[in-house]
């Protein structure tokens, strides 16, 4: 019993510096957000901040040429239609190759998984013009309806109905639904836990986009990401309103982990990722 | 009539995403109604009377004040609505995408006058004529660099260089002179070095990434041959030049790791290295720290052929050639970077500390009128050195990745630059089409 508790006691001290040890990043961007550049740069290293007020946040919000209020708003709405948008078309997709078997639902299927393999930084050129084609750089448009399709996404859903209990469509049908309405009234209410697992990946991959808004996203629509880049120039960084702007930008999605974790490690596991 | 919550919720649902589409619709649902024009721009952004509206674009500069001075030049201009678009983050991805498009900048900046890339796919409009005699009375180093094939496609904006900053009185108390060659450089380091500060600093890499073309120029050589068909570096001397870095890095004169990177003033304002290399944009806050303790030198010769070198770069106002307006676009590019000398001195030394492209207006420029930033001006025309145009991704990360290998890992010169003989000289012939 005392062995059994020593080894447990082992574990939590060898768990509690882990978790100390991944912790010291977001240590580091509290510290720097509450420093001055002196503080940050000093040959040696200090562990708590040096100006403990709000003197980096009015910097950085009196600050006009950065805009971080409307960047955050504009991430915002970019983050939540780009989720709406690519969980609706993928639930869909994801169905329709998870319902139909047939010859050209297999090719469509190799064709969405072909388009995971193929590097994204071959198809930004082109996807930027056809984007400038349309008249859509600098726009919500531009920023988030060349995302909207995820193969990813498509492959998590098809793979989830393609467990979905077929005997609840074919009950619902036999009630008089169609497999429309058999997917809004009956499929879409019991797929909601994967529904939020992915829409949680979505939007933190959404809220974290720099390259993308960085090309579409100019004057009327710079996501946060990119406005916070503005303090990174060939003449050096301003470390303090940077570190601040990050504090501010990782807020929401700590909001967002904390209520939807237990989503988030759901699609996780799911995916694969890690 | 009967509301049921579905029916509510239906309604909510169907607004919201009728919102969406508008938000999409409008663009951005925060926009005044007259959206954000530049000072130059009328509010509805057509042209005003017979102008032509012409957009120009910069990348971000990091000193405060440079943005408004460059739209208030744009303002001032009459020929034409001049809208200046600011752009941060990648600015050269962001442009070379845009030129791909229809929709291209009428005017804008681009590193060394222009890349191959650019003017081999004709996106640059040909400026040798607009030049003229002109050109001499820009710095013959730069104007080296800007021309390719006998044509000038950018005018030089501004120059930014990098260069080694000391301290004369640390040296004066270790009884060692100013050093002129590596040698020197080597026994200066290490004759200053305390327990509290080091002795040269280049980064937290140990200076292999910054300075790695440098030692081709230091030990007196160039990149590739004047035919443009081989590399004219891998030899001894370069090789003899990479070795003794090594040496110096073995020796603890190189800080390996600092506060800062090189391009900071930080780690050489902690004092944690008495050299440090640098860029001159750093100047201010190194002389505002040390007051007239400061001394500049060029990254000194190494090996009986090496001379002294700074590296250089500068920004160049480029036309777009299917621009819509080129004429005008040429008119305004001679208006401001040609003609309008005062701005030119304005945009170099106003805002932070740059050396005004045309060698006359160097001594305009009061932080470069005397002391440590005069002698860097003199630095560029005497010493500086730039990639050659032709100097390409590909051949830049094999050979970071050989002088990495070497003064890292402790290989041997000559068997790790060898392959890169033959890959140099297919990748030119590849560019050379």
């Amino acid at each position: 019993m005392t062995r059994q508790r020593f080894w447990l006691g082992v574990r939590y001290v060898v768990l509690v510096i882990l978790a100390l040890l991944f912790m010291l990043p977001f240590w580091v961007i509290v510290r720097n957000a509450f420093s001055t550049n002196k503080n940050i740069t000093s040959a040696t290293w200090n562990w708590l901040p040096d100006q403990l007020n709000l003197t980096n946040l009015t910097t950085l919000l009196a600050n006009d040429s950065i805009g971080i209020l409307r960047a955050l708003l504009n991430s915002a709405i970019m983050a939540v239609l780009q989720t709406g948008g690519t969980v609706f078309v993928s639930l869909l997709a994801g169905y329709a190759l998870a319902r139909f078997t047939h010859r050209a639902s297999r090719f469509m299927l190799g064709v969405t998984l072909f388009t995971l393999m193929v590097p994204v930084a071959t198809i930004f050129v082109p996807m930027f013009i056809i984007t400038a084609q349309l008249g859509w750089v600098d726009t919500f448009r531009g920023l988030v309806i060349p995302g909207l399709f995820s193969a990813f996404a498509t492959y998590l859903f098809r793979q989830y109905f393609l467990d979905f209990p077929v005997e609840l469509e074919d009950a619902s049908l036999v009630d008089g639904c169609n497999p429309w309405s058999a997917f809004w009234r009956v499929v879409f209410p019991n797929s909601k836990g994967i529904v939020a697992a992915v829409g949680t990946i979505i939007l933190i991959g959404s809220w974290n986009a720099f390259l993308w808004p960085s090309l579409i996203g100019r004057d009327a629509t710079r996501t946060v990401q990119v406005a916070l880049s503005q303090f990174m120039t060939s003449q050096g960084v301003r470390y303090p309103e940077l570190f601040m702007g990050s504090l501010i930008v990782v807020a929401p999605m700590l909001v967002v982990f904390l209520f939807l974790q237990r989503y988030l490690v759901q699609g996780l596991t799911t995916s694969g990722l890690r | 009539m009967n509301i049921s919550r579905r029916s509510i919720l239906g309604m909510g649902g169907g607004l919201a995403a009728a919102a969406t589409l508008v938000a999409c619709g409008q663009n951005n649902p925060m926009a005044s109604p007259t959206g954000a024009a530049s000072p130059a721009t009328s509010e509805t952004g057509m042209a005003t009377g017979e102008k032509v509206d012409l957009t120009q674009w910069y990348h971000e500069y990091g000193e405060a004040g440079v943005k408004e001075a460059v739209e208030r030049f744009a303002a001032e201009y009459e020929a034409a609505n001049v809208t200046v678009k600011w752009t941060p983050g990648d600015y050269n991805s962001i442009l070379a995408a845009q030129l791909l498009t229809a929709e291209v900048p009428d005017v804008f900046e681009a590193e060394q006058g222009g890349s191959l890339d650019q003017i081999r796919s004709g996106q640059l409009e040909d400026l040798t004529e607009l030049i003229g005699d002109a050109k001499d009375q820009f710095n013959k180093s730069v104007m080296k660099r800007f021309t390719f094939e006998d044509k000038i496609h950018g005018i030089p904006q501004t120059i930014d260089m990098q260069l080694l900053y000391y301290r004369p009185s640390l040296l004066k108390a270790a009884g060692v002179e100013v050093p002129t060659t590596f040698e020197e450089l080597v026994a200066a380091a290490n004759a200053v070095k305390t327990s509290s500060t080091g002795g040269f600093f280049a980064g937290n890499d140990g200076g292999i990434g910054v300075l790695g073309t440098l030692f081709i120029w230091a030990s007196g050589y160039e990149q590739l041959n004047d035919d443009r068909t081989e590399a004219a570096f891998l030899n001894d001397d370069f090789y003899k030049a990479l070795v003794a870095y090594r040496d110096f890095s073995k020796s603890g004169g190189v800080v390996q790791s600092a506060s800062a990177e090189w391009y900071s003033p930080d780690a050489f304002v902690n004092e944690e290295a008495a050299f440090q290399w640098g860029g001159l944009w750093s100047l201010p806050d190194i002389t505002k720290a040390f007051g007239d303790d400061v001394g500049v030198m060029a990254f000194p010769a190494m090996g009986a052929k090496g001379r002294p070198a700074v590296p250089f770069g500068a920004f160049g106002a480029c036309v777009a050639a299917k621009g819509k307006n080129v004429e005008a676009a040429k008119d305004f590019v001679k208006w401001l970077w040609i003609d309008q000398e005062d701005k030119q001195v304005e945009f170099s030394d106003a805002y932070g500390t740059h050396i005004p492209a045309k060698d006359a207006l160097v001594s305009k420029a009061t932080k470069l009128s005397s002391g440590p930033g005069s002698e860097a001006a003199k630095f560029v025309a005497d010493s500086g050195f730039a990639n050659d145009i032709m100097w390409s991704g590909a051949i830049g990360d094999k050979f970071n990745a050989a002088v990495s290998n070497v003064i890292k890992n402790g290989a041997d010169p000559a068997a790790e630059f060898e392959p890169l003989k033959d890959l140099i000289k297919s990748e030119l012939e590849k560019l050379k089409g």
